[in-house]
């Protein structure tokens, strides 16, 4: 158990009446990582979040928060943590800076030097009521409020959600700028490609488990590349199949195309038999991967 | 200040604030404008003649047998009726809303997630119901006041604190009641619902129990009587009927937050 993490839940459950929401998830994550929890709406990302911050309390397994349950750090432990929460509800009467500054005084002032500063780097209107906001302006208030005490681990549910482009730019950046200053970051997301730049692991969540946990790298690995090959005669798809690592070879007149996961020294030596006239391998895109975990019933293929 | 040190409460009052002000203005203008219709029937004859042809069990339970008298009329209308009528439909809006009605919204999770204690954010919230409720029983007490020095009517100020604290006492009853009921489930109709039904069975038991035959217990078991039945603004301070209240709220209060620590916040 080291002190080393940030975030570590082992095998929890949460149950909801007779539904089981979350069926043993485990994760970890280190000091100062960005981690992308991912999955599709409905996965458990929301309900293992809300247990990190004591609003829920989990059936079964342990959870531990720099070292401390939830539930034991209480209030101190959430001190140091920011929340965004997925499903953010404001108090439509109140002004927007009016009401930052008093979820400020619940954290005995921490964060009201900076309310302004980051309004203003967001363009937020302080000084409008809440419900007067757009569903982006909103956001931007669950985002000041996260942000501004610089906590030590920021847990952002689908942060991004109902930002235009530029500012999930410049909510990027402030999560570059938390972790250059050894924060940690938990984000949440149901697309891939909101966490893939920056997040250096990635854990895919789906029906209250834990797919995959694995680095941006190894995820690009197990995503492996398409391969095009062009040749002066047609070719068989059989020599090409029977090669390991390769997947879903296709050959069309002078054309073959295949997925290959690993290294392409056999398909490139099978190839030179032949006379190649054209080439391209390109790396799959992350988000096939991820609809690929999702749409496999039983854990995830090994890619292979 | 309250603002640094209760962070949660001050929020809440700051929230309720106009509305709050609307409420209290309301009940001090119909508090005034009963009292000041009393001197022209209440202390006629006409007005006791009325009540002579009425049954005597339905004057009992109207709280009308001392109609007659400043004090009689003030505490049947403005402390036996209205007052305590519109205390009993904030307080159990309010009640309900502090906790259930929020966490149902959802507005209740971004307070949760901060710094603050699930007993500690309770607390203060029953806190600002109980501020409200003073600020409307005072303003009631306030417009009585002005009208029995205006009017010059026979009432004892002493009598009426005793009528108001009464009147606080009964609202912060069932208030925390529906409070209660909301913080340990989570669901403002349960705490809004259970609250009426508890509401309508005591003033059944106040007003309908004595009638019936061998039924003048269910005027002790019921908080319409510990505040109305002996009649504070006539007799003065009703000490164990204040106690009844006050021990209601010490269990339910408590009870109900325990188990809001302990149990799941509602999305």
């Amino acid at each position: 158990m080291g002190s080393e993490l940030a975030l570590n839940a082992q095998e929890l459950v949460k149950n909801y009446g007779k539904t089981r929401a979350l069926k043993g998830v485990t994760l970890e994550v280190e000091k100062g990582e960005v981690f992308g929890f991912i999955g599709p709406n409905g996965a458990g990302k929301s309900t293992t979040i809300r247990i990190l911050l004591d609003l829920l309390r989990p059936t079964s397994g342990r959870v531990e928060v720099f070292g401390q349950s939830p539930r034991q750090g209480g209030p101190e432990l959430r001190s140091r943590i920011g929340y965004l929460p997925g499903e953010l509800v404001l108090p439509g009467r109140r002004k927007a800076g009016e009401y930052l500054y008093h979820l400020s005084r619940l954290r005995k002032g921490a964060g009201a030097d900076m309310i302004e500063p980051l309004a203003k780097r967001f363009t937020l209107d302080l000084d409008k009521t809440i419900k007067s906001l757009s569903k982006g302006n909103k956001q931007k208030v669950g985002l000041v409020q996260a942000f501004m005490h610089r906590p030590e681990l920021l847990v952002l549910d689908e942060p991004t959600s109902g930002l235009d482009p530029l500012l999930q730019q410049e909510v990027i950046a402030m999560v570059h700028e938390s972790t250059a200053q050894g924060s940690t970051v938990f984000m949440s997301s149901h697309v891939l490609s909101e966490v893939e730049e920056i997040a250096a692991r990635i854990g895919i969540l789906r029906g209250g488990l834990m797919l995959d946990v694995d680095s941006i790298d190894e995820l690009r690995r197990k995503a492996g590349q398409v391969v095009e090959l062009r040749f002066s005669t047609p070719v068989s798809a059989g020599e090409f199949s029977r090669i390991p690592g390769v997947s879903e070879v296709v050959a069309k007149d002078h054309k073959v195309n295949l997925l290959l996961h690993g290294e392409p020294n056999a398909v490139l030596k099978t190839a030179a038999r032949h006379h190649v006239t054209g080439w391209s391998a390109k790396d799959r895109d992350l988000e096939e991967l991820f609809l690929d975990f999702y749409r496999t019933e039983e854990v995830a293929p090994d890619g292979r | 200040m309250a603002v640094d040190t209760l962070p949660v409460f001050a929020g809440v009052l700051r929230e309720q604030r106009r509305s709050l002000i609307v409420w209290a203005g309301a009940m001090f203008a119909v508090a005034a404008f009963y009292i000041s219709f009393f001197p022209s029937f209440g202390s006629t004859t006409a007005m006791q003649d009325v009540i002579d042809t009425m049954p005597k069990g339905v004057v009992d339970a109207l709280g009308y047998d001392q109609i007659a008298t400043a004090a009689g009329y003030i505490g049947a209308t403005v402390y036996g009726l209205l007052g305590p009528v519109l205390i009993l439909v904030f307080g159990v809006s309010t009640g309900a809303r502090l906790i259930a009605g929020e966490e149902e919204a959802g507005s209740l999770e971004l307070e949760l997630a901060h710094p603050v204690g699930r007993m500690r954010l309770a607390g203060e919230r029953w806190l600002a119901v109980t501020v409200g409720l003073t600020f409307l029983a005072l303003s009631v007490a306030a417009a009585s006041v002005l009208l029995i020095a205006l009017l010059d009517l026979d009432v004892e100020l002493g009598n009426l604190l005793a009528m108001t604290a009464g009147l606080f006492m009964f609202g912060l009853t069932f208030s925390s009641v529906a409070f209660a009921i909301g913080a340990a489930t989570g669901r403002r109709a349960f705490a809004l619902g259970g609250t009426a039904a508890l509401a309508v069975m005591g003033y059944l038991a106040h007003a309908v129990g004595p009638q019936l035959s061998g039924g003048a217990w269910m005027d002790d078991i019921s908080p319409f009587g510990w505040y109305l039945s002996n009649d504070p603004l006539i007799n003065g301070w009703d000490f164990g009927g204040l106690a009844l209240m006050a021990a209601v709220i010490a269990v339910a209060v408590p009870a109900a937050v325990a188990v809001f620590a302990r149990r799941d916040l509602g999305t």
